[in-house]
């Protein structure tokens, strides 16, 4: 359908109501507060100030649930007033912010010191074992052997270790000719000032000691936010409450009297805010330009995700949504096929449903493609392949591929038919001009009129035709409208893989049953494996087959079906509300 | 003779969804990944670097049409 009209709204409010209208506007729950333009004798509202104390506190308390792992939102019936909340919040802050950043500090100091010696420990744990009683020994590596003077080499994991213990100038020559070979690379043993092992050895000890050190504070932290949690999450919501409220005004104009608000509402509710808020001043107009508030309810609710993926219909365009309602799971369903895999998407639905909170869009997309993938697998007698053996409905998919593919060019050629038609409907209800609408729909009209004539041997109507459609195509995207037919052609065709993907689906599933009817021949295991690449081979052509499924019902609505009338750029319709 | 024929038919039909298989696969490998860039800057491309990324597959498809077409046209 056409996105419904919409009014643009300036509220003029006295500043001493401003708060109060601010929480009735949220209570009526229709207006999409937009940001207010310049007027002359007002300007940008100066409540902000006091919306950076406020975020300031925020900080704090995220601060601390960041570091002690607690809670901050709640749920909160009352919005207790503004001035105590503020006060209480910053007494909050000043009695416990200190002490928590004095632990985090001390348990990040910990934390870093267990790690650097983890380094440290790990580069002497590299070393061969044979080094463990060298006292402050110099070592070096390389790739490949070399014949410089050293006490001790060992060749391991393909590099070559030379570690030089003698005293004095001989330490010191031959760390000399090391360092001026350039295959060399000295290991940095700077904290080595005993012999490897007892190094290793107080390295164990000290990580120990820094990550008990560590765990305690991480423990301290948690028993503190645990404490704090319920004074920290009804605080910290009751502030986040008061800051929306604060920074909304950010849209507003202001002057020392009145302020300012600009909304979009639908027509009826113009006198809703009127009748329910007395102590607004309404300016109503029409505009050209306005959010786009989408009206889809029930299973159509779930498929504008969908289409809100791709972008928002502009306003006054048509929200394509009610035809994804029915093509996504039709799509979904003919290219999954399966009555097994329907019912593992069905499963999959309802363990989304326990799982998540807040997928309901989710779950009904998923349950509508499951029962259309039955619905599917009933058409192709599939379940999961010829596992169970079933009568199609129709055809088994390899039997009939040829008819498939045809009926998968109807289907698209019906959803391209309903595209264009949509563009006519669209244009019409936002009053284009004739020669608009012609250069847009008639194109592929005629060619399909044309190829029509062209199967009944009209060759002069049919050819006349496809020139009409190429010259309409070049006059409206220019030169490379010529391209247009075969354009129309190549979409056409891309609904062929609606068979391709059907038949990927039960060819991989064949396969896998095959390979295991195979495998069950082995003697004592037989079963064994039989069920095993059953489970395996079923678990990944699902798998596969739900991903492409998905990306490909949603590409040919994207790229097919959309390309030929959906007109997107559209803002959200955001009703108003405070949290 | 018919055993050639059908054999051409069949070589015919592996060349034209191999070779579209073969283009689609690197077309959409350099689209998919320019997409995952994208996407990973802003996520809320993600439905429109994915019709970029699924625009090559197009190719095989017409590969794959042509393919059933010498299989059950002519090889029928």
């Amino acid at each position: 359908m056409i996105t419904p009209e919409l009014k643009h709204v300036k509220l003029v409010v006295a500043n001493d109501d401003k708060r109060h209208v601010i929480r009735r506007l949220h209570e009526l729950g229709e207006l999409h507060i937009a940001t207010t333009e310049p007027h002359d004798g007002f300007s940008e509202d100066t409540s902000l100030d006091e919306a950076q104390r406020v975020s300031d506190l925020l900080l704090s308390y995220e601060y601390i649930q960041r570091v002690t792992g607690a809670t901050l939102q709640t749920s909160i019936d009352t919005l207790p007033s503004y001035n105590k909340t503020v006060e209480e919040a910053e007494q909050f802050i000043e009695t416990h912010l200190p002490e928590l950043q004095e632990l985090e500090e001390d348990r990040e100091h910990h934390d870093s010191r267990a790690q650097s010696y983890e380094e440290q420990l790990r580069i002497l744990e590299d070393l061969p074992d044979s080094f463990n009683d060298l006292a402050q020994p110099i070592i070096f590596t390389a790739p490949n052997h070399i014949s410089l003077e050293h006490d001790h080499h060992v060749k391991q994991g393909g590099k070559h270790y030379y570690a030089l213990t003698s005293q004095g100038i001989t330490k010191a020559q031959q760390t000399k000719a090391f360092l001026e070979d350039n295959t060399t690379t000295r290991v940095d043993l700077s904290y080595v000032s005993e012999t490897i092992q007892e190094a290793k050895t107080k390295l164990q000890e000290n990580i120990a000691y820094h990550q008990e050190e560590r765990d305690d504070r991480s423990l301290e932290l948690q028993a503190k936010g645990k404490a704090l949690q319920p004074k920290l999450k009804y605080t910290h919501t009751v502030l986040k409450a008061h800051h929306d409220e604060l920074t909304l005004p950010n849209k507003f104009q202001s002057n020392d009297d009145l302020t300012l608000i600009e909304a979009y509402c639908e027509p009826g509710i113009v006198d809703d805010v009127a009748t329910e808020i007395p102590e607004i001043t309404i300016l109503e107009t029409t505009p050209e330009e306005a959010p786009t508030k989408l009206k889809e309810n029930g299973f159509n609710k779930s498929f504008q995700t969908i289409t809100s993926m791709f972008d928002t219909p502009k306003y006054g365009a048509f929200d394509p949504t009610s035809y994804v309602t029915f093509f996504y799971p039709l799509f979904f369903g003919f290219m999954l096929s399966d009555i097994g895999y329907g019912l593992l998407t069905l499963l999959a639905a309802y363990l989304v449903k326990q799982r998540f909170d807040n997928s309901d869009h989710y779950v009904n997309i998923l349950s509508v493609s499951a029962i259309s993938t039955i619905i599917f697998g009933i058409i192709f007698g599939s379940f999961f392949g010829e596992l169970i053996p079933i009568e199609p409905l129709w055809t088994e998919q390899f039997e009939a591929s040829f008819d498939i593919l045809i009926v998968s060019l109807i289907i698209g050629l019906i959803h391209m038919n309903l595209a264009v038609f949509t563009d006519l409907y669209q244009r019409l209800a936002q009053q284009q001009t004739l020669t608009t609408i012609i250069k847009h729909v008639a194109p592929f009209i005629i060619v399909q009129t044309s190829v029509i004539a062209l199967y009944y041997q009209q060759v002069i109507a049919g050819v006349t035709g496809l020139i009409t459609a190429t010259a309409l195509l070049t006059w409206r995207d220019g030169f490379i409208g010529i391209l247009g037919l075969s354009d129309y052609l190549g979409t056409l065709f891309s609904y062929a893989r609606l068979l391709a993907l059907s038949l990927a689906t039960a060819g991989i599933a064949l396969a896998v049953n095959l390979i295991a009817q195979q495998l069950s021949t082995i003697p004592l295991i037989g079963s064994l494996i039989y069920a095993t690449t059953l489970i395996f081979g079923h678990t990944f052509n699902y798998a596969v087959n739900l991903l492409g499924t998905t990306i490909n019902a949603a590409r040919l609505h994207y790229v097919e079906f959309f390309d030929l009338f959906f007109q997107g750029g559209g803002t959200p319709f955001n009703a108003f509300q405070l949290p | 003779m018919a055993d050639i024929t059908t054999g051409l038919i069949a070589i015919g039909a592996g060349v034209a969804i191999g070779f579209a298989g073969l283009g689609s696969g690197l077309g959409q490998g350099i689209a998919s990944s320019a997409a995952a860039g994208a996407t990973a800057e802003d996520e809320t491309l993600l439905a429109k670097m994915l019709v970029f990324a699924a625009l090559p597959e197009t190719q095989v498809i017409y590969g794959f049409v042509i393919a059933i077409i010498l299989l059950f046209v002519f090889g029928a």
